[in-house]
């Protein structure tokens, strides 16, 4: 059979045995970029990818059917003790179908971090940038116009402007947005330039095969090197086996299925080092929701369009940096507390409020040490998590931090995200936060960024890849080419990130191995 | 230390010891009958099923719905959890249930199906108080399961003010 193009897995009649010159796994943000740069350099490249391959002809703005659709465990996926929400993305481009497009190049504070405690080498802001720009040509990322802004942005814009903090617009990867608010469900006018219609459609232009509703169960090796991969295909939904496997054998194997999947097949594999799965990071964040008199609308333009990095650096406290995000029926419905009568008054507020986070930096104290990835029984990974007493301060300081800055752009009341339901009426009192609890399952607290888990550096004994261009210390075909590379949080929205490093590490693949 | 914590992580959430206790024994009451599925199950037995629609009735008590078919929705969506997730959902349904284990952590002797709606909101509110995590997980758990089964669904938007994607604007024109 041909091995290019977009595969459905789940339509396969028959098991699949090939061999080809570089296999992909994942089509993220990280696999994406890789295959495409391979391809160029003449390689044969195969992705494969656990998700489904949907497009825009299927995105109808419809948490039903985007959740089930686009993201991991149908966005149900959480931590261990159900205490952390993690949105990641399920699909043929992985999370960067979902994701609400925000750009930032990683900060030089955050290189230079692990540069001097994570033996982190030839990876500062000279070396990174011709990446970045690379992809952010490709990807047209943009800063924001200021008039562009929706409603939800611009109260968190404006009252951190009233308020003397730094506050500005963000850049996002969009080509001829038309600001609907759904990037979080698919863009329905291919208008964000994910994965999915730039650099997977331009490999699978060069000859790649992109292999969908696959599963990879483990990683076959010998003397430190992987002969072979196995899989299983899913069905239409990506919920059960088709009953057909998959086993690929390459020259070379990249490992781009994320900060959880990746450390996740290093684990199937029997290639737990007592690295991999460690120092997982997640910017948690909770949530503020603000009501005001006029609507806000949430829901629609452009989601996350400002942020401010006021209080990024708080010195020997744990950071965060406030963004907007989106508010859509069921999204809403999972962060108001309450039950009966009292949650249903909550989301009759809907056109009304205005719902910020702030995502913590962690990470980058020795007493955040953040998850570790463990693999069920059944295959499926957990991360377990804990919040420690330090990034809960952080957590109660973004809440408060949050809260002045919705009221000094007129709200009219605040509240947190806790089981019981805290609302602030006045600016007044939003000392009162301090009386809560901001642990697990106290009050909600989510992610959309799942970092580390495989982390670089020099050592081999205290990292999974190299740094010169992320190949595995102990597995000499073997790289991992993600967001689980990083030894901390980034601090930022972790996209553009990902893409810069993958594109540096995957142009020195193809030059040191020369063209196919 | 973290081999431990990976061990005990990999026998499931809510372990399974504790949840003996109680079981099912005195599970069926009327609400068991009352409320019972009216297609195939993905995840849910019948049993967890019911306790997971009295479950929906109190937590959405404050809007018109039909509890069954919320039930039916969140037993489609675990299907997309992990096999041991999807375990420990059954087991949660069943402790939440438990008289006994109502009577020696709330005093509540009375299994959570033959309680009224809002005798259910009370012992579900206890349970998202409770000090002992594995409650808490299982509140979240059920309040984010029945509230997306119910504002998943457009005919409910127009009672929170939300007037639906801009389908027709965005996908009726030309690219």
């Amino acid at each position: 059979m041909t091995l290019s193009g977009f595969i459905n897995g789940s339509e396969l009649p028959q098991d699949l045995n090939v061999t080809v010159g570089v296999c992909v796994i994942g089509s993220g943000a990280g696999g994406a970029v890789a295959a495409h740069t391979l391809a160029a350099a003449g390689h044969q490249v195969l992705v494969v990818e656990e998700g489904g391959h949907y497009t825009s002809q299927h995105f109808n703005m419809q948490e039903s059917e985007a959740y089930p659709q686009l993201y991991q465990e149908s966005a149900g996926r959480t931590t261990a003790d159900l205490g952390v929400s993690i949105l990641q993305g399920r699909a043929v481009g992985g999370t960067t179908v979902v994701n609400y497009t925000t750009c930032f190049r990683t900060p030089v504070e955050t290189l230079d971090h692990w540069r001097i405690h994570h033996a982190v080498r030839g990876l500062d802001h000279q070396a990174l940038t011709p990446h970045w720009r690379a992809v952010e040509e490709r990807l047209h990322v943009e800063k924001v116009p200021a008039d562009q802004m929706n409603r939800n942005n611009r109260v968190l814009y404006e009252g951190c402007e009233a308020l003397g903090w730094q506050v500005e617009t963000t850049h996002r990867n969009v080509k001829h947005c038309r600001q609907s608010g759904y990037c979080g469900l698919g863009c329905p006018v291919d208008a964000k330039q994910s994965m999915l219609v730039t650099y997977l459609p331009d490999a699978v232009a060069l000859g790649a095969g992109v292999l969908s509703r696959c599963r990879v169960d483990r990683l076959i090796h010998q003397a430190g090197e992987i002969t072979a991969l196995e899989g299983t295909l899913l069905d239409v939904n990506g919920i059960k086996p088709t009953g057909r496997s998959v086993r690929i054998k390459a020259q070379k194997f990249i490992l781009s299925a994320g900060a959880i999947g990746s450390p996740a097949v290093l684990l199937r594999s029997g290639m737990d080092d007592g690295v991999v799965g460690t120092r997982t990071f997640l910017h948690p964040v909770v949530v503020s929701v603000a009501r005001y008199q006029a609507p806000v609308l949430a829901c629609y333009g452009a989601p996350q369009s400002c942020a401010s990095h006021q209080f990024a650096d708080r010195g020997d406290k744990t950071g965060f940096v406030m963004e907007a995000v989106p508010v859509h029926p069921v999204l809403m419905a999972s962060a108001m507390p309450g039950l009966g009568r009292d949650h249903a008054l909550g989301m009759q507020a809907f056109a009304n409020v205005a719902v910020h986070v702030a995502l913590t930096k962690d990470g980058f104290f020795p007493d955040e040490t953040g998850g570790t990835v463990v693999v069920r029984p059944s295959g499926h990974p957990v991360l377990d998590y804990a919040i420690p007493p330090r990034i809960q301060e952080a957590l109660r300081e973004s809440q408060k931090r949050m809260a002045q800055a919705v009221f000094a752009s007129g709200a009219l009341e605040v509240h947190t995200c806790h089981t019981r339901a805290h609302v602030t009426r006045n600016p007044r009192d939003i000392a009162g936060v301090d009386a809560l609890s901001f642990k697990p399952l106290d009050v909600g607290i989510s992610t959309a960024h799942v970092m580390g888990g495989c982390r670089m550096g020099e050592d081999p004994d205290d990292a999974v890849v190299r740094c010169e261009d992320l190949r595995a210390h102990r597995f000499k075909n073997l790289h991992v080419v993600d967001g689980s590379v990083f030894p901390t949080s980034l601090g930022v929205n972790p996209q553009l990130s990902i893409y810069g490093l993958a594109h540096l590490a995957a142009s020195r693949m193809a030059s040191s191995w020369g063209r196919a | 230390m973290q081999t431990d914590r990976r061990c005990f992580l990999t026998r499931g959430l809510l372990g399974g010891a504790v949840l003996a206790v109680g079981g099912a024994s005195l599970a069926s009451w009327n609400g068991e009958a009352r409320f019972k599925p009216t297609g195939p199950l993905e995840v849910l037995d019948t049993f967890a099923f019911s306790v997971a629609a009295a479950a929906a009735e109190a937590i959405l008590a404050g809007v018109a719905c039909d509890p069954v078919v919320m039930a039916h929705r969140m037993d489609q969506s675990l299907a997309y959890a992990a096999p041991e997730q999807q375990a420990e959902i059954r087991d949660l349904t069943r402790a939440l249930n438990s008289p006994l284990l109502g009577l020696m952590l709330d005093g509540r002797p009375r299994p959570f199906l033959s309680l009224s709606v809002e005798g259910r909101a009370a012992a579900l509110q206890s349970w998202g108080e409770s000090r002992i995590v594995l409650r808490r997980s299982g509140y979240q758990a059920l309040r984010k399961l029945a509230g997306a089964a119910y504002y998943s669904d457009p005919s409910t938007w127009a009672g929170i003010g939300y007037a639906g994607p801009p389908l027709t604007a965005l996908k009726g024109v030309g690219r």
